[in-house]
């Protein structure tokens, strides 16, 4: 599956158990909504590590990092390419 | 009457009903001291209706928040004990806790309800106490110690150890009462502080979150763990403390914002993990405040807490707290030795099998064995140097795995280390080996490489085996270092 979709589908299961709120998309605000406190973001990080070998450094741990699905998936899709 | 920690937050909400106990994000997200009375007299009536009796122990399956302090003082509110049961453990975990210690009920989010069920049992249907909250009755799966019933318990914290020893650890109201007084004598919390809170309420909240509700202070709490969050929230409230993790300081140093901390903050204390020296200098260059650190062991409360703003003193644990004294039992001609401590609020028990307070002090002459190992400064100060069981002996010559990882971590190429002694069948004892993070956008460095870089600084025996790259180290769900190597995972 592709990171994009694979984010897509944990953040569903983890974040929301399922069942997204309305107007939910792959823009949809994770900060603003809550979806993305401390404890999900660590989860996040270590889902993104173990399951697609994206590494956070401390400088990557910023709001627009995980502002949405979309900022997601292009912070890992760099991170891989950079990575190569 | 025996003593009830509920009683003393509502004894403190009468005094002061209007002021300001729980402060979100937003300026004006705030819970009142008479407010949260009320919440958390309603819960517990909803309690009692579902089942709950004194003396039953309650597992509290929910996230931390506003609402687990609700909850935790609900059920004490109903004579009733509290185990908490961290979600972020996996179901073989919480099923080691189902295992070791009975509990009759627990409190969980209905959202994280199925993570709870893969671990137990239960034929009963949920009663619901809130949106997003039900009350269970659970199976038990083992016998309470008879011993409990005549202890006032008001915690059972279950501890895997770091050695795989698994402890539950009995504290009574009592007990969190004399330690969060022996801590306050330091710390004089009062109305006046807003405390910015940080870390999971599963591992802290016997000293602290109820040293701020008995005390009258007011609790912070950020949407997120962003560094921007933080410092956003602190500012807005005027924090006068903050209490975080490593880490947290590290989110907040990094953010690139011209955010700053407001002037009222008088404490920033840090606590789960020692804090690398980097870290703090990183901090006082970005906000010119030293981090206050602290000992912290769930056995004995915090009997030690550095509260000096001298930069000199950075890397102690502070001086011991006027209730607690402490006894260093240091090899002939050694400077260091194990901490032994003695004093006010310490456990009551360990759980299974049972063994009071009375019986632990009994076997030590009086005093607490940590297990840990420190060194004290000329003025008092306690230095904490390294976990005794963690002790590495190679041909008979033993050192401690945080000098060497001291070491590594000051090379260029590493962001982080563990040491670890390896018990293998040779006259050399147990060799050291290391485990290795490497830092962002640097090359690996070789064994060779490595091997010269150490023997600058350490004894030949110290110097690793083998140094072995990793993606990640594994902590505790309380931040300090699992020096296991089997719960590793290599390039």
């Amino acid at each position: 599956m592709d990171i994009h979709d694979a984010l897509r589908s944990y953040i569903i299961n983890e974040a929301f158990k399922g069942t997204v709120p309305e107007g939910f998309d792959d823009d949809y605000d994770l900060i603003e909504s809550g979806a993305v406190d401390s404890l999900f973001m660590m989860n996040l990080i270590t889902y993104l590590g173990q399951q697609h070998q994206v590494e956070f450094g401390m400088n990557d741990m910023v709001p627009k990092n995980f502002k949405s699905i979309n900022a997601l998936s292009e912070f890992s899709r760099n991170k891989l390419a950079s990575a190569q | 009457m025996n003593l009830n920690l509920a009683e003393c937050f509502f004894q403190k909400a009468r005094q002061q009903p209007g002021h300001p106990l729980i402060l979100g994000q937003e300026l004006d997200d705030k819970t009142s001291y008479a407010e949260f009375q009320a919440k958390v007299e309603s819960l517990s009536g909803k309690l009692r209706d579902a089942g709950v009796n004194p003396g039953d122990n309650i597992g509290l399956h929910y996230q931390s928040g506003r609402d687990y302090i609700a909850f935790v003082y609900a059920i004490w509110n109903c004579r009733a004990c509290v185990t908490p049961l961290p979600f972020e453990l996996t179901a073989t975990e919480k099923q080691q806790i189902f295992q070791y210690i009975h509990i009759d009920a627990a409190i969980s989010s209905v959202r994280l309800l199925d993570q709870l069920l893969s671990a137990t049992t239960t034929e009963q249907k949920a009663f619901p106490l809130t949106e997003q909250a039900v009350y269970l009755k659970l199976n038990a799966q083992c016998e309470a110690p008879p011993q409990l019933a005549g202890i006032n318990a008001a915690f059972i914290r279950f501890t895997s150890g770091t050695t795989g020893d698994a402890k539950g650890v009995v504290l009574s109201h009592e007990s969190i009462f004399e330690r969060i007084h022996a801590a306050n004598q330091i710390l004089e919390i009062g109305a006046k502080d807003r405390i910015l809170w940080l870390l999971s309420m599963d591992y802290h909240f016997a000293v602290s979150i109820v040293a701020y509700l008995t005390f009258g202070a007011s609790i912070i709490l950020p949407k997120n763990g962003f560094g921007i969050t933080l410092l956003t929230a602190a500012s807005r409230h005027q924090a006068t403390l903050i209490y975080g993790s490593p880490t947290h300081y590290a989110m907040m140093t990094q953010d690139d914002s011209n955010a700053s901390l407001p002037p009222e903050l008088r404490l920033a204390i840090v606590t789960t993990t020692a804090l690398h020296e980097d870290a703090a200098a990183n901090f006082y260059q970005r906000f010119g405040r030293v981090l206050n650190e602290t000992y912290g062991i769930i056995e004995l409360g915090l009997p030690a807490i550095n509260v000096s703003q001298s930069r000199d003193k950075q890397g102690s644990v502070g001086r011991m707290l006027p209730d607690y004294t402490l006894r260093l039992d240091c090899p002939p001609d050694q400077q260091q030795g194990e901490i032994t401590i003695t004093g006010k609020g310490m456990l009551d028990a360990y759980y299974s099998p049972w063994r009071s307070r009375e019986t632990l002090l009994q076997q030590n002459d009086g005093w607490f064995r940590t297990g840990d190992l420190g060194r004290l400064d000329e003025d008092g100060f306690l230095y904490i140097v390294g976990r005794s069981k963690e002790m590495i002996s190679v041909g008979g010559m033993k050192f401690f795995p945080e000098e060497v990882e001291a070491v590594l971590e000051k090379h260029p190429a590493i962001q982080s280390a563990t040491v670890f002694g390896v018990k293998e069948k040779s006259s050399w004892g147990e060799p050291a080996w290391s485990h290795l993070v490497l830092k962002e956008n640097e090359d690996q460095p070789s064994e060779d490489a490595l091997r010269t870089y150490c023997k600058q600084y350490l004894a030949a025996h110290k110097i690793p085996a083998r140094f072995l790259w990793v993606r990640q180290l594994s902590y505790t769900a309380s931040g300090k270092k699992i020096r296991n190597p089997d719960k590793l995972r290599h390039f």
